[in-house]
């Protein structure tokens, strides 16, 4: 039996949803932006489910991207999931963004090598990490610069995917085979992973992936 | 009529089912005091952090206290400022989505309105009202007129009254939050017979023309006298109680002065306002609260307070504010956005130095 899955992403420079049936988008908008995330969220999955001509009763979960990524877009992401979960009485399913953009680059074709997840972090350092040919992590995630999460990698061929491949490119210019693929996260992605999830009955509420603690000094003590 | 309200402006996660007939059906609050503590303050990023991890929770246990569904609410209305940006967006994207999907009406509440006509949820009083809001984040006063109808008559222009406290029971080394810390202290010094003079702190702004409120020059002339009396962490317990005294003595006769001055001119402009009515954090402290108690009997008025649990941040006063407006006629808000700055009335000139507590 095939889900009905309300698949979203906020957590980076563009908001998308769809409404799957079977990882298939019965409709599907993504909207690039650079902020206002929490503006056309809430408007765009009400499109999206008008379109499909579906009511959110209909619904078996939600399926949200929990980054890492921006902590705004991040939250406002898995808020709205929880909501809808709230609401519906169906469960809130988080999709990590590397896993997702690792299936993202296989879904355009097999890889022949190793596939590094780039997302940007809008700092200096990136967010990182490893997958095998197969789409199976490999390292655990890592926040590094560019040059620091060169030297961490393996020899031999590397698929570079995720918003922040390009940014990796001139740490990797001495590298011999290293090809960098801007394959787009669509929310039908989120929505098979999670129907997968759905399947082994895995039902963890949602919660975003930050990798980093927030910045915040602790006070110095009494001189 | 009920409505559900969601409130996370600030450090505390709330929610609460209010009806038109002004019964709280539920109210919960959970605060993030611990959590903040040790950075002696609030701190942005872990205010959102915390929201998201417990809003549908507390949603959840709200509506199954209150023995009702989704479904038997008329409108969930949310807090959408001002307030710390990162929190008001966990809290209006996440009532926006229980609206969406569960066919109800969103309401983006104002906080500052939620304040404002909270007495007329604790205790049904008529407009018009004199407000005095002092908490950690607000120091102003407002004619509360009707609904939607607001005029700012005094703001602070630098610190709000629960900076004071907070930054003055810092500078004591008399840890965080300030406010009850500083009582407690005086109460201690007043006991032991200390002075609330001796000190000679300044009465901020006392006698000055206009209604406008300042703390920062309190905060300076503390920091002079810890200083000279041994430094921060450095003094004498006697001498930080009596000091911890003369900061709230001089905290509760500025409040005083310019709420009398706020009265005086309400009533001087022909409204003829039914209470003095005092809310916020900082209304707890029972100084204060005498203090103010004497400036509305002054001016013929009661003195309203509604009760602790709706001076400080709730989501009561939220769901209140919303059954307000939509008996005035409000309708969907889902486009609404959340905003850190969002003043009652906009029509009051900007004070400098405010920010959001303006």
């Amino acid at each position: 039996m095939s889900a009905t899955i309300l698949a979203f992403d906020s957590a980076g420079a563009a908001v998308s949803a769809a409404l799957c049936r079977g990882g298939v988008a019965l409709a599907a908008r993504s909207e690039p932006m650079e902020r206002g995330h929490g503006e056309r969220l809430l408007p765009l999955l009400k499109a999206v489910m008008a379109e499909a001509a579906t009511g959110f009763d209909a619904l078996d979960a939600i399926a949200v991207a929990v980054g890492p990524g921006r902590f705004t877009g991040l939250r406002i992401g898995v808020a709205a999931a929880r909501g809808l979960a709230l609401a519906t009485g169906k469960p809130a399913i988080g999709i990590g963004s590397f896993e997702a953009a690792a299936a993202a680059a296989l879904a355009e074709g097999p890889a022949r090598s190793a596939i590094l997840v780039a997302i940007d972090s809008r700092r200096e350092e990136l967010f990182v990490q490893l997958f095998d040919r197969a789409g199976e992590a490999v390292g655990a995630p890592l926040v590094a610069t560019p040059d620091a999460i060169a030297a961490t990698l393996p020899a031999g061929a590397l698929l570079v995917t995720g918003d922040g491949a390009r940014l990796m490119e001139r740490a990797l210019a001495g590298r011999g085979d290293v090809r960098i693929l801007a394959a787009a996260l669509r929310p039908e992605i989120l929505a098979r992973r999670a129907e997968a999830a759905l399947r082994q009955g895995h039902m963890e509420p949602a919660r975003p992936i930050y990798l980093r603690a927030p910045d915040a000094k602790l006070p110095a003590p009494p001189p | 009529m009920r409505v559900l309200g969601l409130e996370t402006s600030c450090d505390e996660t709330a929610a609460a089912i209010v009806d038109g007939e002004r019964r709280i059906i539920v109210d919960l609050v959970l605060s993030q005091l611990d959590e903040h503590r040790p950075y002696g303050g609030v701190v942005p990023e872990i205010a959102a952090r915390s929201h998201l991890d417990h809003l549908d929770r507390l949603t959840a246990a709200a509506l199954r206290q209150g023995g009702m569904t989704l479904g038997e609410v008329d409108a969930i209305a949310a807090t959408a400022g001002p307030g710390l940006i990162g929190g008001l967006l966990v809290g209006v994207t996440f009532g926006k989505a229980l609206a969406l999907a569960s066919g109800k009406r969103f309401l983006a509440i104002n906080h500052l309105e939620g304040h404002a006509l909270s007495p007329r949820l604790s205790d049904g009083i008529a407009f018009p009202y004199l407000l005095l809001l002092v908490s950690g984040g607000h120091c102003q006063t407002l004619l509360v007129a009707g609904i939607g109808r607001y005029r700012r008559l005094g703001t602070t222009v630098d610190d709000a009254a629960g900076e004071a406290f907070d930054k003055g029971a810092k500078l004591l080394g008399l840890g965080y939050p300030g406010g009850p810390a500083i009582e407690a202290a005086a109460a201690r010094a007043e006991a032991a017979g200390a002075d609330p003079t001796q000190f000679a702190l300044p009465r901020p702004m006392l006698g000055r023309p206009g209604c406008d409120f300042s703390f920062s020059g309190l905060k300076t002339a503390l920091r002079e006298r810890v200083i000279a009396l041994g430094g921060i962490g450095r003094l004498g317990e006697a001498d930080r109680d009596a000091l911890a005294l003369a900061l709230q003595e001089a905290i509760a006769a500025s409040l005083a002065d310019r709420t009398a001055r706020a009265l005086a001119r309400a009533q001087g402009e022909g409204a003829a306002p039914t209470a003095l009515v005092v809310a916020g954090g900082v209304a707890a402290n029972r100084r204060i609260r005498a203090s103010l108690a004497e400036v509305a009997r002054s001016a013929g008025l009661p003195m309203v307070a509604p009760p602790a649990s709706l001076c400080t941040d709730n989501a009561a006063m939220i769901a209140w504010a919303g059954i307000e407006r939509l008996r005035a006629g409000a309708g969907d808000e889902s486009l609404v956005a959340a905003r850190p700055r969002w003043p009652l009335d906009p029509d009051a000139p900007k004070a400098v130095g405010a920010g959001v507590k303006a």
